[in-house]
Order: structure tokens, then C-alpha cells, then sequence
């Protein structure tokens, strides 16, 4: 098998603070932490090998201290870690980031029995674009949204988690698959494993290396522009009731109303 | 010192504000403004009474049709319903592969569509389907999508739609626009965008499209299908959540009780989902479930800006917790300073009196 686990760097939660006189978001001390689905898809990538056997490569566009994550990946277990950075990259967006991996994918040759995993959503955008984009550029049968997963001989069927309803999914293989929290504990590699993954080489790739060139990329190649950046509105303050709680209770009702009729 | 990953995420953002300036916008041969009419199980999907209600005023606005794509397989009769929800024309487009939603046939169904009549606008609710179609149909097409959009208007000089959507867990908002390319798609987040009126005397123009659908193109099968019994928590119009405050699974009964009361369902913090008293399928925040319910009822729950990132666009936000000064009141719309243990037994012994005298 040929396990191929797209792995996003993402901020770390915390304030985010705008210049109030420019609108622009101000830069802060944050560290990049792998984006928390994209563990799922790794640790089910780490399961299914174990199983079936097969490499596991690991695939960031990220900046250029990106090679922190790939790092926790082949700690995890990957066998291999691509770090595809370049200043041009900046200000990808989703569209472009898709094109850029599949790009990379490519490069990483052909192969029957590939299963080219992702998160199913990005916890800082969370839009969920990229997998299916990349499904269509790679021309790969997409599984979104995935819990259990198993292979057997050249097909992989999946249960996928929908609003609602629980489908039972196959394709043959080569597929794509986004994987969702649903499916795993990813597991926390050990101190031994943390230094061996240290020693390891990654590879470097830039624009050049994929065969882009700046305007494919970045905001230039990107169809969507950013045009502002603020904070949401505050709410008007709360109106709180305190005191005998029978009387809260009514006040809160009333409040209310709308929901408790009808 | 190695690049600061938010750096490269914010001067994204400061560089793309410089870009702006003096855009070209040729939106050539490209109009009206479009819906998905998503279907499951051969009903329309609520969601597209929403994006129905938002096309709908774009549509007065600019002085366009406002139209439907209908994808499936025996579906046509839908076709009245989004007539009353506004549309003026619905391109019905059926096919045996269309039965049951896939991403591949169903890409494939909209791309001829969409080249065929060139929108001007496409939208897209916030679902599972819309996830996937919205940004295949932009790599298919090679024009440009925006997800998860909670406002939207109209530079109507440049007819161009402004689209915000949040980041960063709903903290801080962008507007983009996509200059150039056209259909401009984007996907709405459901419960963001009113629903359109419905107006059962309105009535509007069916256009039947052939599709050429080659029988290899659905390489994803569908093995089995079963219902979810719950209704998923991004659907619900009211939830009742839980945090540390709430002390343990005694606490939670309580908020299961009030939630069926209320209509609602349970969910939870993830300080509460560690400490086992709710499972992880609960937890709203950044790290789990992003809703925007009608009422969220905040119970023992501090308001951490994770949890807020996951709710904060709900419509109404009640709150109960003994700090005054708890985060959770800075987004609160009312509340009860005080501790559940009191208010909570007063709150169902009231509704369940509610319930039986409307009886
Ligand atoms: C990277 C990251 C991601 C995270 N993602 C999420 C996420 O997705 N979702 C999430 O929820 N959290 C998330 N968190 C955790 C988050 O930071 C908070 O720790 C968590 O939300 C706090 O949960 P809480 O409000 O239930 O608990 P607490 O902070 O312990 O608050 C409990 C509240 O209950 C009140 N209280 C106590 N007893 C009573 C009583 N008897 N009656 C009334 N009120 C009472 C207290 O006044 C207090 O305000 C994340 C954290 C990190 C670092
Ligand atoms: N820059 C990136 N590098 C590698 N993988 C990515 C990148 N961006 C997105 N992905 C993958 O695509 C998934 C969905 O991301 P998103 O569309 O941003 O929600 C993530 O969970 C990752 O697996």
C-alpha cells in the first residue's frame, strides 16, 4: 500500500488581536500545531499499514518551520515527510493549495494502491475544501467525511458520517479519503521515537521543484481576494437576572417566549 | 529564528489587502444568480430556503433571475416548493445515476449546467454536499469559492458579491471577493442566512436539461444507508450545553431534561467531554462541532474563546453560571448569575407546568 497523508499546520488557538487603527491583524507569539483531524487520518494511515503494509508519506504546505510537524508525523510513525514551502505560497488560497498538492502528489509518481488520506477540515479555515479538490484534480474517487475504513484486496469501503445518516462507501483503489474524529485516538509517540524522528531527513520542495511558477500561486494565482479583516460585532450586553429562582425562571421565559410556543 | 507560523497566516491576510486595488471584473456573458437545491431522500434540504432567501434579495437587487439547479432522479415535483421559495426559473436536471447523492456524478451533472447557462452566482448551503460540489465545481470550472460564508453583500457598481466568513474560530472576520472568475460559488453556513418567504400563489418556469452521464462515472458505491436517529447538532434549532460547572452525569440528566423540554439536544465543553460526562460527538468549540442554533442554553460553562469559536454565531444565547464575571457573558444575550443546582429544577418544574396547561 502507498499511504499518502496531506498534514496542515495550523495556529495554535489563542487571542487574536486586530491594529484597531488599520483593521490588519496584528502577528503574534503562536506556535503551529498539525491540524487535529489530519492526526486521525495519520494514526488510521499507521493502523491500515500495519495491516496491509506499505510506506507512509507525509505532505505539508507550510511555511518554512514547517518541518516541526513533519517531524511529530515520523515520530508518529510516517515513514517519509515532504515540506513543500516557498515565499511565494503566501496567500494561497484553497483553490491553489489543492493544485499545489496535487502537484506534489504527482511528483510522488503513480501508484495502484495509493490512498491519499486528509483531515476532513482544517480547524483554523475549516472549510473542507481542499480534500474534495484535490480528489478531482487527482482524478481519485473522494470518501469524505470517514470513520471506520478497511481494505480488502484492491477496494476500500469506509462508513461515512453524515448529517443524519451513516453510508457504507467502497471504490476501487487508488482513492482519496478525509477522515474524521470519529475514527481513531491518535496515539502519542514515545521519547524514543520523538529523537529517532529528529535524525530523520525531510524533503525540501519549492515552486520551482513542482514545476509552478509565482503567478499559478499565492495571491496572484489565487481566484479569491481578501478585502477586509475585523473583528464580529459585540453583542449588546447581557441582561441578567439573579435572585429567587422561581422568579429568574419566569423572567426567562418570557424572554423567551418564541421557543416555548409553537 | 525560525518564521512564526501566524506570521505567514497574518501577513497573508496584510498582503492581500494590498492587492486589492483597481481589480478587473469581466463577467462576460455570465447571469443570474443560482441555488443548489439540495435533496435527501427526495426532499428539499432546509438549508436551501436559506441561500433561496439571500438569492432571492440579490436578485431584486441586480434585476436577475434568481434560479435553481435540481439534480436527481425523480425530483421534478420539487420544483413548486422552490417556486413559493422565490425562484423564478428551476433547470431540472434528472438521471438514474442522480438517485442518491455522490460527489462524482453530481459534479459532473452541474458542471454541464453550469456551462451551459453561465451564472453569474452559485450558491451552495454549508452542507455535506455543498462541501464537496463547491469546491470541485471551482477546480472543474477554474474559477474561484469562498466557504463557510455567515454575511454577504453586494458591491453593486462592480456586481460583485462580498462574502465574510470567519476564521480562526469565528474571532475575527474576512471579506473576500473573487475578482475575476466567474460563477462567483461560495457555500453559506447554515443558520446564518434567513429563510426566504413562502408564497404558494408564486409560480415560475421549469426548464428540463439532457445530461450525458457515461455509467463509469460514479466510481464510489453506495453499500448501505441507515438513519442517524439524532437529528446531527449542526441541524438542531436549540441546544442546551454543559461544562465543568455542571459537576459530573447527574448534572447532565438534568440538561438532557431540559433539552427535551426545550425541544433541543445536549451538548458540551470539552473540559466536560474530558471529564466523561458527555462523549467526544458533543463537544462544540474549535476542536469539535461548529453550530449556530436558534437558542444555545451556556449551563456551568465558562466561555473560553475554543468553546466560543464552535457558537458564537448562534442566534440567542442564554447563559447560567454563579461567576459574574465568566467570559460566557461577554456573548450571553440573558442569563441567571446563580448556580444551576438551583435554577435548573425551577426552569423544568416551570416548562414541564408550561407544557401540561397547554394540553
Ligand atoms: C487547542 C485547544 C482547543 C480547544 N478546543 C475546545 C473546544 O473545541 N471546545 C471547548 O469547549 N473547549 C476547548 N478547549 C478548552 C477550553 O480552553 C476551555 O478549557 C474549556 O472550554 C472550558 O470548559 P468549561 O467552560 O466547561 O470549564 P471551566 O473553564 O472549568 O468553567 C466552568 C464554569 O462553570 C461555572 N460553574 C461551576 N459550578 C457551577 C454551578 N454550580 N452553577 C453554575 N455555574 C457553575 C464556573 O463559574 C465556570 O465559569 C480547547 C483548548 C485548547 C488549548
Ligand atoms: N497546506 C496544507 N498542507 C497539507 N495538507 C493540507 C493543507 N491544507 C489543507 N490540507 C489538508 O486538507 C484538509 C482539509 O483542509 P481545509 O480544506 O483547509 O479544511 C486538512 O485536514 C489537511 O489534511
Amino acid at each position: 500500500m502507498d499511504f499518502i497523508v496531506c498534514w496542515k499546520q495550523v495556529p495554535e488557538t489563542a487571542a487574536v488581536k486586530l491594529n484597531s487603527g488599520t483593521g490588519v491583524l496584528m502577528r503574534a507569539q503562536y506556535q503551529g500545531i498539525a491540524n487535529p483531524e489530519d492526526r486521525h487520518a495519520l494514526e488510521m494511515a499507521i493502523q491500515l499499514k500495519a495491516r496491509h503494509g506499505g510506506t507512509i508519506r507525509v505532505l505539508t504546505m507550510a511555511p518554512e518551520n514547517g518541518g516541526e510537524i513533519l517531524r511529530q508525523a515520523l515520530a508518529m510513525g510516517a515513514d517519509e515527510a515532504y515540506h513543500i514551502t516557498d515565499p511565494q505560497l503566501r496567500g494561497s488560497d484553497a483553490t491553489v493549495t489543492a493544485r499545489v498538492l496535487a502537484k506534489a502528489i504527482r511528483k510522488l509518481g503513480e501508484s495502484p494502491d495509493r490512498l491519499v488520506m486528509l483531515g476532513r477540515r482544517s480547524s483554523d479555515g475549516a472549510t473542507g475544501m481542499v480534500g474534495p479538490a484535490l480528489s478531482l484534480l487527482l482524478d481519485l474517487p473522494l470518501l469524505t467525511a470517514l470513520g471506520q475504513v478497511v481494505i480488502d484486496q484492491e477496494r476500500v469501503s469506509a462508513e461515512q458520517w453524515l448529517a443524519g445518516k451513516l453510508r457504507q462507501l467502497a471504490a476501487m483503489l487508488p482513492a482519496l479519503l478525509t477522515i474524521t474524529r470519529q475514527a481513531n485516538t491518535p496515539r502519542l509517540p514515545n521519547a524514543m521515537q520523538v529523537m529517532k524522528a529528529a535524525r530523520k531527513p525531510l524533503v525540501v520542495w519549492s515552486i520551482a521543484d513542482l514545476g509552478l511558477t509565482p503567478a499559478n500561486v499565492g495571491h496572484d494565482g489565487s481566484p479569491t481576494r481578501v478585502v477586509r479583516v475585523f473583528y464580529p460585532e459585540k453583542r449588546p450586553k447581557a441582561e441578567i437576572f439573579t435572585g429567587d429562582p422561581e422568579q429568574v425562571v419566569a423572567a426567562l421565559n418570557t424572554r423567551l417566549g418564541r421557543f416555548l410556543h409553537g | 529564528m525560525a518564521e512564526n507560523p501566524w506570521d505567514y497566516y497574518l501577513s497573508e491576510q496584510e498582503a492581500a489587502l494590498a492587492n486589492v486595488a483597481g481589480t478587473l471584473n469581466t463577467t462576460g456573458g455570465y447571469r443570474n444568480i443560482w441555488v443548489f437545491a439540495e435533496t435527501t431522500d427526495g426532499f428539499l434540504h432546509d438549508g436551501v430556503r436559506e441561500i433561496l432567501g439571500k438569492a432571492r434579495e440579490l436578485g431584486d437587487m441586480l434585476g436577475t433571475r434568481v434560479q435553481a439547479a435540481l439534480l436527481g432522479h425523480n425530483v421534478r415535483q420539487l420544483a413548486e416548493d422552490l417556486f413559493s421559495y422565490g425562484c423564478d426559473t428551476v433547470l431540472v436536471a434528472e438521471h438514474p445515476l442522480l438517485a442518491n447523492y455522490l460527489a462524482e456524478p453530481y459534479t459532473n451533472a452541474l458542471c454541464q449546467l453550469v456551462e451551459r447557462y453561465k451564472p453569474e452566482i452559485l450558491f451552495f448551503s454549508g452542507t455535506h454536499q455543498g462541501e464537496e460540489l463547491a469546491p470541485r465545481l471551482a477546480i472543474q470550472l477554474g474559477c474561484g469559492v469562498v466557504a463557510d460564508v455567515v454575511s454577504l453583500d453586494l458591491d453593486d457598481a462592480e456586481r460583485l458579491a462580498r462574502f465574510t466568513r470567519s476564521t480562526f474560530g469565528d474571532r475575527v472576520l474576512s471579506t473576500s471577493i473573487i475578482p475575476q472568475l466567474r460563477p462567483q460559488i461560495a457555500c453559506l453556513r447554515i443558520g446564518a442566512f434567513r429563510a426566504a418567504g413562502f408564497d404558494r400563489q408564486r409560480r415560475g418556469e421549469i426548464a428540463e436539461v439532457p445530461l450525458e452521464l457515461a455509467n463509469d462515472c460514479a466510481p464510489v458505491k453506495i453499500l448501505k444507508e441507515e438513519p442517524l436517529t439524532a437529528i446531527p447538532l449542526e441541524e438542531t434549532k436549540v441546544i442546551v450545553a454543559g461544562g465543568k460547572g455542571m459537576g459530573g452525569a447527574p448534572g447532565f440528566a438534568k440538561l438532557e431534561e431540559l433539552a427535551k423540554l426545550l425541544k433541543g439536544q445536549v451538548a458540551a465543553t470539552r473540559s466536560a467531554v474530558a471529564a466523561g460526562w458527555a462523549t467526544g460527538d458533543r463537544q462544540v468549540g474549535m476542536q469539535g462541532r461548529k453550530v449556530s442554533p436558534e437558542l444555545y442554553v451556556a449551563v456551568g460553562i465558562a466561555g473560553s474563546l475554543e468553546h466560543q469559536g464552535g457558537m458564537n454565531t448562534a442566534r440567542t444565547v442564554v447563559a447560567i453560571n454563579r461567576d459574574p464575571d465568566a467570559a460566557i457573558w461577554q456573548i450571553a444575550s440573558y442569563g441567571v448569575v446563580g448556580d444551576w443546582q438551583e435554577i435548573l429544577p425551577a426552569w423544568i418544574a416551570r416548562l414541564s407546568g408550561l407544557l401540561i396547561s397547554k394540553r
